[in-house]
């Protein structure tokens, strides 16, 4: 065995080097394979007319008349532009949060708190949408919904503004609930990037007569750098997706406009009409935009920042 | 070395097992059926004789799968109760019966997207998808079935069904529940509307007037309000008109057919050869006025507007409505008895009879039913055959009977040529409902509900020796009805994924977010400023085209039922 690999190129022998942990990504490799490539002939059915009757191969062939008709759907129009919305508000507040709480849950120095804290705050990550929302109704209910009569004793809003039933307050709830149910477990990988940090670097600072903002600002900040450049190009990639779970479930007939992103459309054409091939053209032109996006959030930052994902 | 070939066989085996663990149930589950099914059932047919029923030719062990459209229908699943151990006995045929994890529109429409279709399939018969299992050919005809296997169960049929359910001259599922003529006199009496009611200490308490028409239940709001503020006023069922239909909450078809008691006929145009849209007809939109005017009263709480159902059935769970509304066998079996155990009787909803609007008494499209599900045998089944054939001894008496009521002696007796429950199955039934289907399975196993002198009359006596108190208020709603068989307006909606079909969900979903906008609307200037705009949009997106659709359809419905 161990005279086979005597003379390969470096990228073999790394390999063979790390056969056994090869081995090991097996499985996703497999599931990747099978779950997302061999799938994807499926997209072919965008330019089809599809019936189930005549399958994949032999449905009848309409070219882009799917695509036509998609760019002249009002409803597409309004889908898109509600997604691109959602997800530029969610980017813009959501993005920079769990940044600021990794780099306050650093500077807290009862390290008990801070591990209680942390827990807390990533808790919500793991209860499911349908939980949420349910709890929404409630907590949001004009009559008996604790946070609803806060807000009316607080003059937020007036007293029989329903805030799940209105287009307005809609933008702004799906924002809130997003960030406070991501936020703590999108900190733990500043966190994990924070621990990383050579102390010396602040004892340095320290000496140096920096206070606990210049601290941050010149050692902490610069070491998170890479890994907020690279979730920043994922996110921007991730701009034309929207949360399925969470808009579907918040959707109801006062807010159906307003929710009514690219997923939910998609969605609602094809699984509830029945029109599969409408449905997978709205898919494909998601998909196409995502990696468009996302390839010019790489080019740019390789230019810009040197770092990069790809 | 030895250690390391040793390590990647380990790695490797570790890997695979973790793939493993998915896929590999359905496939055991298909191959159990096949070697009782193949071998034993030629030797049998040949040492039978042909007359007699079919399904006695073969008996030998057999399972077919079944898919349920009704994610709700947990008790229909076979898991050994009394009624389909006796179905099994007797053909030897056992259903393994599925329902969609989540919704099942979604559940249906990937199946037949995929094709991986179960044995049989248990639908609607006007679900949109009806059209395209038969036009894909992904199901059998019965007839082709019955010719071939079954002849008996054919001369079975009631001829005025198969004349209306069959589809290009050929019958292509058995509905069940399909009701005759007698129907509308014979049987529990129907009630074809979500009567509303009022609760009996609130009524009491404001001195229980005579609530006869819309202007005496505003009013005898407007007093439960100011002698109850805590109460709400009035509870409806949610609002879904993709759910729902274009009355948008199932409750509002008692509002609805107050202010227009003739809108089906209304919605007919003969000379233009349309049938509009509900939306169009005035007295359907003066219902949506009323609740707009109960809202500007204070008299509706907007939160029902996007509730969810089991939002509301907890509020009603709690007697929280002054007048609440609901499916009324819901109220009287499961409402008023958990209010009467939970917070007291006094607090039970009674029902309010008809109301009078303008002047004019209201009408309830009454009807008796066209069919609910049908039985469709699908081209993956393996052995069609058998399962014709068990279609066969279900449709029998014989199979109705051990259906409904399972064996003379032991399950039921006959009392004045009657059949009627033992009194333990009886009070089983009646106090835990629940554990009565888990126990017994009746109504259940086969599902083939079919009508018949014998236990129609079964259902009317004990209807009324149960449930008195609904079987009053069935009889007080029931001079309003009138049969709307005969105008021809079932099944009108078109296909979904036809262009008209696109339309139409267009329009529905305007009208879905119209209706709270009206319901909300400050004025009447207001709410017609609103109901404008919309017929303004349904106008610019096509509507015209589906009422034409409507129209042919509405031609092809009398045609099929015979009446022009």
């Amino acid at each position: 065995m161990s005279s086979v690999p005597a003379k390969r190129s470096s990228l073999g022998r790394k390999f063979w080097t790390q056969r056994y942990l090869m081995l090991l990504t097996l499985p996703a490799v497999l599931w990747i394979i099978v779950f997302n490539y061999i799938p994807m002939y499926g997209i072919i059915i965008a330019f089809q007319d599809y019936t189930p009757f005549h399958g994949v191969i032999h449905s009848p062939w309409i070219g882009l008349d799917n695509f036509r008709e998609l760019f002249n759907d009002p409803t597409f129009r309004e889908s898109l532009s509600n997604t691109l919305v959602i997800s530029i508000v969610k980017l813009v507040f959501g993005f920079p949060a769990p940044i600021f709480l990794a780099l306050m849950l650093n500077e807290l120095m009862f390290k008990r708190f801070k591990r209680i804290v942390q827990s807390l705050s990533y808790l919500p990550y793991f209860v499911s949408w349908v939980l949420v929302v349910g709890l929404m109704y409630t907590l949001l209910d004009p009559e008996t919904g604790v946070v609803s009569k806060m807000l009316v004793h607080l003059h937020v809003i007036g007293s029989d503004t329903m805030l799940m039933g209105s287009e307005k307050s809609f933008l702004t709830l799906v924002v809130f609930t997003e960030i406070w149910k991501s936020i703590g477990w999108n900190s733990i990988i500043y966190l994990a990037a924070i621990a990383g940090v050579d102390p010396q670097l602040y004892e340095a600072a320290t000496v140096d007569g920096a206070n606990r903002f210049r601290r941050v600002w010149h050692i902490t900040l610069p070491a998170l750098k890479p890994t907020i450049i690279i979730l920043l190009i994922l996110s921007v990639g991730g701009l034309i997706n929207s949360n399925f779970d969470q808009l579907y479930l918040m959707q109801n007939s006062m807010t159906q406009d307003a929710a009514n992103v690219l997923s939910v459309y998609s969605y609602k054409t094809g699984l509830v009409s029945g029109r599969f091939s409408y449905a997978t053209a709205i898919g494909l032109f998601q998909s196409v935009v995502a990696f468009v996006l996302m390839y010019a959030a790489n080019y740019s930052s390789r230019k810009i920042t040197k770092e990069s994902l790809f | 070395m030895k250690g390391t070939g040793l390590k990647v066989l380990a790695t490797a085996a570790l890997s695979l097992t973790l793939l493993a663990g998915c896929g590999s149930n359905s496939e055991s589950d298909k191959t159990d059926n096949k070697p009782s099914d193949t071998g034993t059932s030629t030797d049998t047919a040949q040492t039978q004789t042909a007359d007699g029923p079919s399904w006695k030719i073969d008996t030998s062990p057999f399972t077919f799968s079944q898919y349920f459209y009704g994610n709700w229908a947990s008790n229909y699943l076979w898991k050994d109760q009394y009624a389909m151990k006796l179905a099994t006995e007797k053909t030897g045929v056992k259903i393994d019966r599925k329902l969609a994890t989540g919704n099942d529109e979604d559940y249906l429409n990937t199946m037949i997207a995929s094709g991986d279709l179960p044995d049989t399939i248990m639908l609607d018969w006007n679900n949109p998808a009806v059209t395209k299992l038969i036009n894909n050919g992904m199901v059998y005809s019965m007839d082709e079935l019955m010719d071939k296997y079954a002849p008996e169960l054919k001369k079975m049929l009631d001829p005025d069904m198969v004349k209306y359910h069959s589809i290009d001259g050929k019958l292509w599922y058995l509905p069940n529940n399909y009701e005759t003529a007698d129907r509308l006199t014979s049987g529990i009496p129907i009630t074809p509307i979500r009567p509303w009611f009022i609760r009996s200490d609130i009524y009491k308490a404001i001195g229980s007037p005579k609530i006869e028409s819309t202007d005496d239940l505003m009013t005898a709001l407007k007093a439960a309000k100011e002698k109850f503020p805590d109460v709400n006023p009035v509870g409806v069922e949610f609002f879904d008109v993709a759910k729902n239909g274009f009355q948008g909450s199932l409750s509002m078809d008692f509002l609805i057919d107050s202010f227009s008691p003739k809108l089906l006929e209304e919605q007919v145009i003969d000379d233009q050869q349309i049938l509009q849209y509900p939306m169009r007809n005035k007295g359907f939109i003066e219902a949506f006025r009323y609740m707009s005017e109960l809202s500007r009263n204070g008299l509706f709480d907007p939160q029902l507007l996007i509730y969810k159902q089991e939002q509301y059935q907890e509020k009603l769970y709690g007697a929280q409505y002054a007048v609440a509304s609901n499916f009324m066998n819901n109220i009287y079996a499961d409402f008023n008895p958990k209010i009467e155990s939970t917070i007291g009787a006094d607090k039970k909803y009674e029902v309010i009879g008809g109301l009078k609007a303008n002047g004019q008494d209201p009408r309830y499209p009454a009807s008796r039913l066209m069919g609910w599900q049908g039985f469709f045998i699908t081209k993956a089944a393996k052995n069609p055959e058998r399962i014709i054939r068990w279609a066969e001894y279900a449709w029998s008496d014989e199979g109705q009977m051990d259906f409904r009521y399972g064996k003379e002696g032991e399950t039921y007796d006959l009392v004045d040529g009657i059949p009627t429950f033992k009194p333990e199955v009886r009070d089983m039934m009646l106090k835990d409902n629940g554990g009565w289907y888990a126990k017994y399975g009746f109504q259940a196993s086969t599902l083939m509900w079919r009508s018949g002198k014998l236990w129609d009359s079964a259902a009317a006596r004990d209807f009324q020796a149960d449930q008195p108190e609904q079987f009053a208020a069935a009889k007080l709603l029931e001079k309003y009805n009138y049969d709307k068989y005969s105008l021809g307006m079932d099944n009108l909606e078109p296909d979904g994924s036809s262009p008209e079909g696109v339309i139409n969900a267009k329009v529905k979903d305007l009208w879905n977010k119209t209706i709270p906008k009206l319901i909300l609307s400050k004025n009447d200037a207001d709410f017609d400023s609103i109901y404008n705009d919309f017929v303004t949009q349904m106008d610019q997106v096509g509507a015209e085209k589906v009422e034409k659709v409507m129209y042919q359809r509405h031609l092809a419905d009398l045609e099929k039922k015979g009446v022009k």
